[in-house]
């Protein structure tokens, strides 16, 4: 499910610098601008600054980022990364419980409650993913959805240096996410800097799996830009609403 | 109380039997009726000729140009092209349009058969489908790959052509048809606005 969505998950490079850099909270603070039309692909009132960040994120995947994702996807056989994986999964499940708390989804917060338990106990700690295999499958949330369930607009498409791509919403909840994860909260230091280090691990694999998908986007594309922006906004929409409903369809025969 | 009940559950067991089994001599011919099952058993069939061409062995220009031939035969590549082309499509000539179509068809087939090495052992499922109204059908499926994320593949089938093609893909939420509309906008930018200069650099590229 998260071929795309690893995208946005890309900014987590920013590990390094937790708190974002002055740039970024300079963006965030700098007033919430709300499209006019919230299924817009086109708002983009950061373009500028965006296009400069885009430059640098190109060059730095160029250059270090998709050449560690390779070494990391070809020297590390599938079962090994694929346990990476589990456990990051595993170990974001309290703040999913938390977010689906505040979101109002009992279900759902239950189901990753158990999930953490059963991975937990029967899964060594997270590495395999038993629940998945009792119907438990894992489902992301941060503060993202949850801003949005109590009706925050997305804001302005924002681009980080080493970050990606993201929205002002997007941006302050992972910023808020960092500093609440409740796992983060109690783990020791050397417990924490190994769930950090899982999680770079995990990123340098979501970037590897992409190769592809990646390479074709910024070395073919007529404006790797725009279509990162297009394909960010798509994939983050369709995630928070579990899919594309019938009314996002166009009617393509308009007019021709 | 058993022995008494028994004839009647017979009887109605036998009943039941009945109608199911009308039941399932018809419904194969109302299903083929709604075209949300037509828009299905299309996607079915592309999804079928999909799994052939990348488990086919073949690679590059072969695998590319095979690809173009199906875009041919299941998806409204015309109307897929003027939507993508959008306002100039309009003050196109007959001999520019029927060219960036053609040119088109052969972008796409090798822009998106690059990624097919992704997708080796890939199996399709469809898991729904849904009438759209004027827009067609949205069918839903997950393409499951061995030893990697699944991903979520709709697509979106009209018939306004005469018969049910697709005339749209949506992975993971990313339309098809938006991307292309601002990477095509992007190339007829870089070509001054020239629907020839466009065709040229959709060759290029194919």
């Amino acid at each position: 499910m998260y071929l795309l969505c690893s995208l946005t998950r890309q900014r987590g490079i920013l590990l390094a610098f937790r708190l974002g850099t002055s740039a970024l909270v300079a963006v965030l603070l700098g007033g919430c601008v709300a499209s006019p039309d919230p299924n817009s692909l086109s708002f983009d009132p950061l373009e500028e600054r965006n296009r400069k960040s885009h430059s640098v994120n190109k060059s730095f995947d160029r250059a270090a980022f998709g050449p560690m994702a390779r070494a990391y996807g070809e020297g590390l056989p599938p079962p090994v990364r694929r346990g990476v994986t589990n456990l990051q999964q595993n170990w974001s499940q309290p703040s999913y419980v938390l977010h689906y708390s505040l979101q109002g989804k009992p279900e759902l917060a239950g189901r990753s409650l158990m999930r953490f338990g059963v991975n937990t106990l029967f899964g060594f700690g997270g590495l395999l993913d038993v629940g998945a295999e009792l119907g438990m499958e894992n489902r992301e949330t941060n503060f993202d959805e949850t801003f949005k369930v109590y009706g925050v607009p997305e804001g302005a498409y924002v681009e980080v240096p080493l970050g990606g791509p993201g929205t002002q919403r997007d941006w302050t909840g992972w910023v808020l996410d960092s500093l609440t994860d409740p796992v983060l909260l109690v783990t020791t230091t050397a417990g924490g800097y190994a769930l950090v280090g899982i999680a770079g691990l995990d990123i340098l694999n979501d970037r590897y799996e992409l190769d592809t998908v990646l390479d074709e986007l910024y070395n073919n594309s007529a404006d790797s830009y725009t279509a990162q922006r297009i394909t960010y906004l798509q994939n983050m929409r369709a995630r928070l609403n579990d899919g594309t409903g019938v009314e996002a369809l166009e009617d393509i025969y308009v007019d021709y | 109380m058993w022995t008494t009940d028994t004839p009647l559950m017979k009887r109605r067991t036998f009943v039941a039997g009945m109608l199911a089994g009308a039941a399932v001599l018809l419904l194969p011919r109302f299903a083929a009726a709604s075209p949300v099952s037509e828009a299905q058993e299309l996607v079915v069939t592309i999804s079928g000729e999909l799994g052939r061409l990348v488990n086919s062995g073949k690679s590059g220009n072969a695998l590319y140009r095979d690809f173009e031939r199906l875009l041919g035969s299941y998806a409204d590549m015309p109307a897929i092209g003027a939507s993508v082309l959008g306002q100039p499509w309009r003050g196109a000539s007959a001999a520019q349009k029927s060219a960036f179509i053609s040119a088109f068809q052969s972008y796409l087939a090798t822009k998106y058969g690059r990624q097919f090495g992704d997708f080796a052992g890939t199996s399709i499922t469809v898991t729904g489908g849904r009438d759209a109204g004027r827009a067609g059908v949205l069918v839903n499926t997950v393409a499951t790959r061995p030893g990697r994320d699944s991903v979520s593949v709709d697509w979106q089938v009209s018939d306004r052509s005469g018969k049910p093609k697709a005339v749209n893909l949506i992975i993971e939420g990313v339309s098809m048809l938006a991307n292309e509309r601002a990477e095509v906008g992007a190339m007829l930018d870089a070509q001054g606005g020239s629907i020839d200069g466009l065709v040229a650099e959709l060759k290029r590229r194919s």
